[in-house]
């Protein structure tokens, strides 16, 4: 199974975690990262590493942050360059993404999970009223 | 291919905890599990093709498996369904 790391500047990734688990229990192999304005790069780094040291015994570790450049996304990266564990980095965390990556990650390798988590992502947002005007056609 | 038709009878319909709560009944059985609600099927192992069928009170959802422990499954997730998943 994949594990999954949300890390977000605020409590968002926490949030994030918590409503998951509302939904489809408990999770294991899953960690959250608050990164709050106090935190020093070293801090950030830090508690990024003690997430995916959680998930050792995972089959490689998808990290889901919220903007691409923000500090959660770009240590995310420099850990990519660093560990040992396979790892990769998707933008954009919304709740249609990790409702997919946990219905998916026992099922699917590191690679085609993030590409499933960009595909949820992304199909997750359209204008609601509009989709109901049109299947009421 | 074992199929039935049900009433929600929740307050909230198919809303998200309720369709967590039919998702992780249907994630127990090896069978393939589909919901179908005006012509539209979806995968009932899947939370976000599930919430699409925005499955309101009173509204009728087909239940479909086929596979190993298709009856079974069927069986369970109706009886879910008709529990209004355990709310009012």
């Amino acid at each position: 199974m994949i594990g999954i790391i949300v890390t977000t500047c605020g409590k968002l990734a926490s949030d994030f975690i918590e409503t998951v688990e509302m939904v489809l229990g408990k999770q294991e192999l899953a960690e959250a990262v608050v990164v709050i304005p106090q935190d020093s790069a070293d801090d950030i780094t830090s508690n990024l590493k003690a997430a995916v040291e959680k998930l050792q015994r995972s089959d490689g570790v998808l990290i889901l942050t919220g903007i691409f450049g923000e500090s959660c996304c770009n240590f995310s990266l420099s850990l990519c360059r660093q560990d040992d564990i396979p790892l990769r980095v998707v933008t954009g965390v919304n709740l249609p993404m990790l409702f997919k990556v946990f219905t998916y990650r026992s099922m699917l390798n590191l690679d085609e999970l993030a590409e499933r988590a960009c595909e949820g992502g992304q199909e997750g947002i359209f204008d609601a009223t509009e989709r109901i005007k049109v299947s009421e056609r | 291919m074992f199929q039935q038709q049900f009433k929600i009878r929740n307050e909230k319909g198919l809303h998200l905890r309720a369709a967590g709560e039919f998702v992780k009944e249907s994630s127990k059985y090896p069978c393939d599990i589909w919901l179908e609600k005006d012509k539209v099927k979806v995968n009932a192992k899947s939370i976000m093709s599930v919430l699409t069928l925005i499955a309101g009170k009173d509204s009728k959802i087909t239940i479909m498996t086929e596979g190993e422990k298709a009856e079974e499954a069927l069986k369970n997730l109706g009886r879910l369904v008709l529990d209004g998943f355990g709310e009012k």
